[in-house]
């Protein structure tokens, strides 16, 4: 991203890359919402997280493979993001592992997708550990600006904050209409669950 | 999270400081007067809607306004 960094922060590693995948990771959502998806029991449009993963998985993954085609790099962010859902962020925020079957199979095949993504776009350049360590950065980047596009989509942008306690994005996203109020973009989750024996450790 | 130089992840504070406005503290963008943002939107009647038909047809015939949002550094006049 371009416009990421100054005395304060670093500027973020393969800015072009991140700059794609923040700009298109979500592209596979048009597809859904220009129908838009009906919510039964809300009886109107429905939010993002009332749609059925499994009604998401094509059409999202469909947006992905857009994002592969413009830039490899930019579409192993954008299979990390995907596949991170469904395991919390990758350790960023709190909470436990979706079970749905379809998000098993896309954390499995996306994280495949990456790991020769990222084969490729390393090219026996340097280290590869700090290529992964730069990479992993950039995820975390294009988390924050998730989250901050989230919060430009759902916050009562009408009315000012009061100053007082805050409440974490993850925490807040499921409602369809939201109090005023404070938001923070967690650093880390506030707990890291441990391992359970014989789960294999994670690609790259 | 973004790194601030030295590698130390931060958590980052959002609200709404003044109508169409979000600020971010600590404040990661090397835009030191803030930025504007544009976001197509549809504004429905907050109702009940029979069918996914009916409420396609709200949809589809409302049209998308741009929303812009701007995005600031804390303590922004």
């Amino acid at each position: 991203m371009r416009a990421l960094g100054n005395d304060r922060f670093e500027v973020p590693a393969a800015p072009d890359a991140l700059q794609v995948a923040a700009t298109h990771h979500d592209d596979g959502w048009a597809e859904l919402d220009d129908r838009p998806v009906f919510a039964a029991a809300a009886q109107g449009p429905a939010h993002f997280l009332e749609i059925p993963l499994d009604e998401t998985v094509g059409p999202y993954g469909r947006g992905v493979d857009k994002v592969y085609e413009l830039d490899p790099l930019a579409g192993a962010l954008v299979s990390t993001h995907w596949s991170g859902l469904y395991r919390t962020r990758w350790g960023l925020q709190g909470g436990e592992p979706v079970g749905h079957p379809a998000a098993a199979y896309v954390v499995a095949e996306q994280q495949q997708r990456w790991v020769q993504a990222l084969e490729q776009a390393w090219g026996l350049d340097g280290l590869r550990s700090e290529f992964k360590t730069r990479t992993w950065h950039a995820y975390e980047v294009l988390q924050a600006l998730d989250f901050l596009s989230l919060a430009i989509c759902l916050l009562d942008l009408a009315t000012p904050a009061p100053n007082g306690p805050a409440q974490t994005m993850p925490s807040t996203l499921r409602p369809v209409d939201h109090h005023v109020g404070v938001r923070t973009v967690p650093k880390r989750a506030a707990h890291t669950r441990r391992r359970a024996r014989g789960t294999p450790p994670l690609g790259v | 999270m973004p790194l601030t130089r030295g590698g130390v992840r931060v958590e980052l504070r959002l609200w709404v400081s003044e109508p169409e406005q979000i600020v971010i503290d600590p404040y990661p963008f090397d835009e030191p007067a803030g930025f504007e943002v544009a976001v197509p939107a549809r504004g429905l009647e907050d109702r009940s809607y029979g069918s996914a038909q009916e409420a396609a047809a709200a949809f589809h015939g409302t049209p998308a306004n741009m929303m812009r949002v701007r995005v600031a550094p804390p303590g922004d006049p």
